[in-house]
């Protein structure tokens, strides 16, 4: 019966060394936010607006077909698809299909103000990093999804003019900072 | 006085005991990640893979990625309930060996 009950005891130490988040979509999804939020800003100050939306359509669209090319590959090349990556896969598919819907639909037909997109765009953000954080059982990340909050609430008394920047500032702490020290915590727990 | 028959001998073997347990734990996994977790061989793991799948307690697919097979393995809901079957068997036999 010992023998047994170890047996149990070291499968689960070893499945749930997977279940450490890589930090690879923080990272992609940081860098490509951070360039469209100040490509934006850089749209606006230059009075070409009609190329904003283009931008984010052509960034999401290519942001979403990696991500999806590189969960089937990250998958085969773990060998192990956890609860947890399925369901931070979900919390994530429904909140970019949010942000999308939100972004290309509600503000063209008018239903959602230019004005309030960031902010709206933030509350899925931190809605995300929060519940994300929760999964992987990592604090900080918890920590950084307030980052969000507070820039949601930031852009709600500020310019809208001024929301891309503010959003181009919180992708750093917020989402590209995480996404290496997890990558860092991610290759040491492998290594050990 | 609960017996040892009480518990599955399906899941009792260890390599079996191991692959329910780390297939618990998962969605779906593959055979060589399997095959190092269980630090068995490839023709013992097929041989316990075959009479967990005879059993009904896992599910196991065959495809392709690009040129390369793979076999992944999930455990059924039969496969569930007897697992945790199990587990509660030698949770009452832990209790009454006290």
């Amino acid at each position: 019966m010992e023998e047994q009950i170890k047996i149990i005891q070291d499968m689960l130490d070893k499945t749930r060394r997977n279940f450490a988040d890589n930090g690879t979509y923080f990272i992609m999804w940081g860098w490509l936010i951070l360039t469209a939020c100040l490509g934006q800003y850089i749209f606006a100050y230059f009075n070409k607006s009609e190329w904003i939306g283009i931008m984010w359509i052509t960034i999401m669209m290519g942001g979403g077909i990696v991500s999806s090319i590189m969960g089937l590959r990250q998958g085969r090349k773990k060998g192990v698809v956890t609860h947890a990556d399925q369901t931070i896969g979900f919390l994530w598919m429904a909140c970019g299909l949010s942000m999308t819907l939100i972004a290309f639909v509600g503000v063209p037909i008018g239903l959602i103000p230019m004005k309030a997109l960031n902010p709206v765009i933030m509350m899925n953000v931190w809605i995300g990093v929060l519940v994300t954080g929760r999964i992987i059982d990592w604090k900080p990340l918890q920590w950084s999804a307030l980052l969000w909050f507070a820039g949601a609430i930031i852009c709600i008394m500020i310019h809208w003019h001024y929301h891309s920047l503010v959003m181009a500032i919180l992708i750093i702490p917020g989402y590209i900072i995480p996404g290496y020290v997890l990558r860092k915590k991610f290759t040491s727990t492998v290594n050990d | 006085m609960i017996k040892f028959d009480k518990l599955d001998p399906v899941i009792h073997a260890p390599v079996r005991l191991a692959i329910m347990t780390l297939l618990s734990q998962v969605v779906e996994a593959e055979f060589n990640y399997i095959k190092d977790a269980t630090e068995t061989t490839d023709g013992n793991l097929s041989t316990h893979l075959t009479k967990l799948e005879k059993a009904d307690f896992i599910s196991i697919t065959k495809s392709f990625f690009g040129k390369k097979p793979l076999t992944t393995c999930a455990l059924t809901n039969k496969g569930r309930n007897a697992y945790r079957s199990y587990l509660q068997s030698m949770q009452s036999y832990l209790k009454t060996g006290k």
